[in-house]
């Protein structure tokens, strides 16, 4: 067990405590909960949103493929730092303009309320239960090793966190504690990347080389082609990504915590800047993680097998790096880094099931913020014991691979709908409901069928679908239904929706002064 | 209509009237199909070439210059947009000052 990870945690646990308890006292209306009061400056917002990116799956995650598969993590850093270029250029401004507490707040600007509800509901449970759920894998596995208590236990304690967090400091706290996580991360990111550098006297060439001769796969783990072999593949993680970030229900409720358009294409902005900087640290982190890792007498245990498993490569670089007291730090920061985004995660879910399905789908509107705010409650302490189930079934998966899925689903469901309903006039709630049926049948089944759960959770011999990822396939019956159902919309609705489509365009550029925060 | 979608104020629709307004929307429109054209290229370009790399970088070589390979595929396609987003986001706000202007923008 190590004290100084002990200490270092504690001393962030009562920071954000503190943190918590303090937005508490500002959180006094349903606003303030969901969206901080659209109160967020855009550094504020930026470094928060930064913060969600940044989770445990870029750091535990993709150092721990870069260990395995070598060059081919790259798709992972360059799809992640694309899929924000999409968000600034063709999503913030609009969204913010459009939005008020929820994505289905802006789907149902000109659509049917209750269908876009409901759909949305059940899509944005899907994709959040799958992010959240490869969040809690790493924070039990983390605790595990770093702690030396059980996996459960360590699933068991960071649900109980998140659940503190968000039911006292709702949005504000999150954000906060996103904001404090995503800086000391960066920072332990600076120091294990410099760390890496310092080792082999800043020669880049030097380092590679190492990596080149330490690795089995030899020269090899500098190209592509020991994940991915095949375009479908690639396309497919390339547009899970596009995607599946811009449609994150969580991700979208940020934009909402800002005061105006201009502040939230701003802190998008600012966002990327530091995810893209972020994420060129992780290559390093990771091409140091073979050089360092692969034949190391105490972590290794022979090939890239490691102790703890893949997931906790850049934990063990930091010991050999920086002794105990950087590895503390680092692991305090990651643990923090889980419990923060999975905090904003919860409240997401908690917002879907209390706003759009309990507020405005089965009561229709005709509810006090105080039954809301109640149902939201409840949904935290079922959204927990939910966690616990799930992520005690996945123990031992790859974190990126497992955020990918949820990336996947989301880029099949929420962004299809999402882009079509902003950018195409003739999209009626007739399509959005066959797009999103579509789209969620499709890339949940094929991610069952996929290796990922075929083989390695149900124990099958092969998949039945033969690819890592679903969104080329489901992605495209989402957008194709869509379509064909929103061409052949004769209805007198589907007139009046495409008549709406001026005005949308009108809030979505100008932005209102109406929104009743 | 129903009473729970979206409606314009009065003063509202009337900017909506305007030649700067409409003159607005053509440009954004214009511009948002061609950033969605650049990033689809871009993609698919990043994407067969990630493809047909491992045949293309098969040869031996320095580590270093592998990796340099790679590492242009990877991350040209990020600078490509970062410049064209430059240039979009003075474009858009350009027109966006012109908003309830009378005169169309030159």
């Amino acid at each position: 067990m190590n004290t100084t990870a002990i200490f270092t945690f504690l001393a962030f646990l009562i920071l954000s405590l503190l943190i918590t308890f303090g937005a508490a006292r500002k959180t006094k209306t349903r606003s303030d909960f969901y969206v901080a009061g659209g109160k967020i400056n855009k550094w504020q917002n930026g470094f928060a949103i930064a913060g969600d990116t940044m989770s445990a799956a870029s750091l535990l995650g993709i150092v721990g493929l870069a260990l395995v598969f070598g060059f081919d993590m790259l798709f992972y850093l360059v799809c992640v730092v694309l899929s924000w270029g999409v968000i600034v250029l063709l999503f913030a401004q609009r969204l913010r303009n459009l939005g008020k507490f929820t994505l289905a707040d802006v789907l149902s600007v000109r659509l049917d309320p209750r269908t876009v509800r409901l759909m949305v509901a059940l899509t944005s449970l899907a994709v959040l239960l799958s992010y959240l759920v490869a969040q809690v894998v790493a924070a039990g596995t983390l605790v595990e090793v770093m702690f030396g208590i059980s996996y459960e236990s360590g699933v068991v304690a960071v649900t109980l966190l998140m659940t503190v967090y968000v039911l006292f400091g709702g949005m504000i706290a999150t954000t906060w504690v996103q904001i404090v996580k995503a800086t000391l991360l960066l920072l332990g990111g600076i120091i294990l990347a410099f760390a890496v550098l310092h080792a082999y006297d800043f020669d880049l060439n030097s380092l590679l080389a190492k990596a080149a001769a330490a690795h089995p796969k030899g020269i090899k783990v500098l190209q592509p082609g020991l994940l991915f072999t095949d375009f479908i593949s690639i396309a497919s993680l390339t547009l899970a990504f596009l995607g599946g970030t811009a449609g994150m229900p969580h991700v979208i409720m940020r934009f909402f915590t800002v005061p105006d358009g201009k502040a939230a294409r701003a802190s998008a902005g600012i966002a990327l800047s530091l995810i893209t900087f972020f994420h060129l640290l992780v290559a390093i982190i990771g091409f140091g993680a073979i050089a360092i890792l692969v034949d190391h007498s105490e972590f290794s245990l022979g090939g890239t097998a490691l102790v703890g498993g893949d997931n906790m490569a850049a934990i063990h670089l930091a010991q050999v790096l920086g002794g105990d007291v950087f590895l503390g730090f680092l692991s305090a920061v990651i643990f923090m880094t889980i419990l923060a985004v999975v905090c904003g995660l919860t409240l997401a879910i908690s917002a879907t099931v209390s706003h759009d399905l309990f507020a405005n789908v089965f009561r229709q509107g005709n509810c006090s913020e105080r039954q809301e705010m109640w149902i939201n409650r409840v949904t935290l302490v079922c959204i927990t014991v939910v966690g616990i189930l799930l992520a005690t079934l996945l123990e031992g998966q790859n974190v990126a691979v497992l955020v990918t899925l949820a990336l996947a689903i989301s880029a099949s469901t929420n962004f299809p709908l999402l882009a079509l309903a902003m950018y195409w006039r003739k999209f009626t709630t007739r399509g959005l409901l066959a797009g999103g049926i579509a789209g969620l049948m499709s890339s949940v089944g094929l991610v069952i069928l996929s290796p990922f759960i075929w083989v390695n959770v149900l124990k099958n011999e092969a998949a039945v679908f033969p690819y890592a990822y679903p969104t080329l396939i489901s992605m495209s019956s989402s957008f194709f239904f869509a379509w064909l159902f929103s061409v052949t919309d004769r209805s007198v609705r589907g007139q009046t929706e495409r008549q709406l489509f001026d005005a949308q365009e009108f809030r979505s550029l100008l932005g209102t002064t109406t929104a009743d925060r | 209509m129903p009473d729970d979608l979206i409606k314009l104020s009065d003063a509202e629709y009337r900017i909506s009237q305007s030649p700067g307004y409409r003159s607005m929307v053509r440009a954004h429109r214009a511009m948002s199909w061609r950033l969605f054209w650049l990033i689809t290229a871009s993609v698919l370009l990043f994407d067969i070439a990630s493809s047909f790399a491992p045949q293309l970088t098969n040869v031996p070589a320095i580590p270093g210059a592998l990796f340099s390979v790679g590492f242009a595929i990877a991350f040209g396609a990020i600078g490509l947009i970062f410049a064209v987003s430059l240039y979009y986001l003075h474009w858009v706000n350009q027109y966006r000052n012109r908003i309830g202007q009378d005169e169309p923008p030159q």
